[in-house]
């Protein structure tokens, strides 16, 4: 019997058409429905800094900096989870394990509590996006030496610290919901479920470099990561600088996946499920499946988000719930062949 | 090449291995037999440098194991692991390419050299396989062809040292000899090769010298008519045993009673 993956250049070809459209679509829809053809010449006004008609408007201000951003925090986050997967040689780890995103949510929660009032802009970027940055990085960091001893850091360790930080981060959590105000709360838990309404250029811009950050560096531990998935020794054995490699990893990820809590609240299944498609369908050479994992996490963020905006157009839904009711039927229909995938 | 003098290692605290004295000449093949527990896993590791040392030194090609860099030491060294934890489905390929991640040596010279190590194992016609889809002993050959792969060239290395942890646990008859012949045709290559074996007669039909370890002590060696004795088995692996002479190799033979 044959493997059964997929040509990988093929699923590189579908995807890389897959996403100007995923675009595109998000730039057309909306509660104002602009038609294709409207849409591409607003998009050439806000291009040529024309802000003239109300589809250049419309576009330039409101929806192309917010799908931008749930492209780019859709890649971060499908990239971290496969790099996360491979790290720790887990098909079910995700970007959250290592405490991250309860971390950033602690954060948020706090900055929420203590600015009761209007939510005052920091240049864009409020100050709840930075408590969640910093409360994201604080639990990573906090995850990262409780598994590091003399002798190295301890990938098992890790997952157990950071199931066990996370849980502190949550209890936490809940103690600040127990003692706030419903209003509080309301905010606390909107922004749980994440959600791109925030967008703006100055958001746009951190979620870039963010991104370019994640998107260069990561490809680079590919073929360590590969090694990795042997098992550690083995890795070792075959010139991989081990503790070099976790703590480059768990950096670049915290930042990623921070970055993405912090601009866009959290959006579960993105970073678990993503790799995971894509290694059915094009195999667990990481040489292949970090990017192909960053181009699928931007295609399903941008079709969600737009789903979440035309839905209930003109409210919205928490674009989380729409990633796991587009990407679970899909993900279903995988499992249910799985023998044919070797897992 | 290799030069192992008082080492002892305590990886986790307990010493497991102490007083460890062992020499190994380029194209010399070096078994290491002993009951379980006796450290013989850990002696391998420790001579891969995947475990630090507690005393004595190692010296690879002259100079302290533990300062050579990772991947000129992976160039160098390659270690086939007891049993492997490999989960995700890669194709049988693959796996083995994964062997000649720490070389620069090329698409095209690697695919050469894949393809020979897969020859070598027995396992060409699995290549497209995946490997969560293999028995034992397939999943073994494939992990034997990734090291060989590993340490295939003797143009990527000055020194090549191939270390193997039980390589013929999972397999049949044909492949076991096939192993053996390909571990002949390396150390007729120059590589050096230590290997940890539970069957006697395989340590005796191949090695040049055997270790004989017990609770973390080098208790004998030598070559295998010095070391395989009725007084070894006895003292060592508390059995009787019967040592004849191999009708056509001349060397030992151990019988069960």
């Amino acid at each position: 019997m044959k493997h059964s993956t997929m040509a990988p250049r093929r699923v590189f070809l579908v995807l890389w058409l897959l996403l100007p459209l995923a675009l595109l679509m998000a730039l057309s829809n909306g509660a104002v429905n602009l038609g294709f053809i409207d849409s591409a010449k607003g998009l050439l006004a806000t291009l040529h800094a024309d802000a003239g008609s109300q589809a250049a408007v419309i576009i330039g201000q409101i929806r192309l900096p917010r799908a931008l951003l749930a492209a780019l925090v859709g890649g971060i986050l499908a990239i971290s989870g496969a790099a996360m997967q491979g790290l720790f040689r887990n098909p079910l780890a995700d970007p959250s394990l290592i405490g991250v995103t309860a971390g950033a949510s602690l954060g948020a929660s706090f900055a929420i509590v203590s600015i009761s009032g209007p939510l005052s802009g920091l240049s864009g970027i409020t100050l709840v996006s930075i408590g969640a940055f910093v409360g994201g990085l604080l639990a990573v960091i906090l995850v990262y030496r409780l598994a590091t001893s003399t002798a190295g850091t301890s990938v098992a360790t890790m997952l157990l610290a950071g199931i066990a930080i996370s849980a502190l981060a949550g209890a936490a959590g809940n103690l600040l919901e127990f003692y706030t105000d419903n209003d509080t709360l309301r905010r606390i838990s909107l922004w749980r479920m994440g959600g791109l309404d925030g967008a703006n250029y100055e958001r746009l811009l951190a979620a870039t470099l963010v991104g370019l950050l994640v998107f260069t560096t990561l490809p680079r531990f590919a073929i360590a990561l590969n090694a990795l998935l042997l098992g550690e020794s083995e890795a070792r054995y075959l010139g991989v600088d081990i503790d070099k490699i976790k703590f480059g990893l768990v950096v670049i990820v915290a930042i990623g996946v921070g970055a993405s809590v912090a601009l866009a609240g959290t959006i579960a299944f993105v970073g678990l499920v993503i790799p995971h498609i894509m290694r059915m369908l094009i195999g667990p050479d990481h040489r292949r499946l970090l990017p192909a994992s960053a181009l699928a996490g931007a295609v399903l963020l941008l079709v969600a988000d737009t789903a979440a905006r035309v839905v209930m157009a003109p409210a919205e839904l928490p674009v989380g719930i729409v990633t796991a009711l587009l990407g679970v039927p899909f993900f279903v229909s995988l499992l249910r062949r799985r023998g044919q995938y070797g897992i | 090449m290799l030069t192992v003098t008082a080492a002892a290692a305590a990886p986790w605290g307990t010493t497991l291995l102490q007083d460890i004295e062992l020499e190994l000449a380029e194209g010399e093949v070096l078994a290491i037999i002993g009951p379980n527990g006796a450290g013989k896993t850990t002696l391998l590791h420790l001579l891969a440098g995947g475990i630090a040392l507690a005393q004595g030194t190692i010296k690879l090609a002259g100079e302290p194991l533990a300062q050579w860099p990772h991947l000129k030491k992976a160039r160098a060294v390659a270690l086939l692991p007891q049993n492997s934890t490999l989960s995700f489905p890669f194709r049988v390929e693959e796996v083995v390419a994964l062997g000649r991640s720490p070389h620069a040596s090329g698409a095209a010279a690697d695919k050469k050299i894949v393809d020979s190590a897969m020859q070598t194992t027995d396992i060409l016609k699995l290549s497209g396989r995946l490997y969560t889809q293999l028995s034992g002993g397939e999943k073994q050959r494939v992990q034997l062809a990734r090291v060989l792969a590993q340490i295939w060239r003797a143009e990527d290395s000055d020194v090549r040292l191939l270390l193997l942890d039980e390589p013929t646990n999972a397999l049949d008859l044909a492949h076991q000899q096939m192993i053996v012949h390909s571990i002949r045709q390396l150390a007729a290559a120059g590589c050096g090769v230590v290997l940890v074996v539970h069957d006697f007669n395989l340590a005796a039909s191949v090695a040049d010298e055997i270790i004989v370890l017990d609770r973390g002590q080098q208790v004998r060696k030598g070559a295998p008519e010095e070391v395989l004795t009725a007084d070894t088995f006895r003292q060592v692996f508390a059995v009787d045993a019967l040592i004849g002479t191999h009708p056509r190799s001349g060397r030992p033979l151990v019988i069960q009673p």
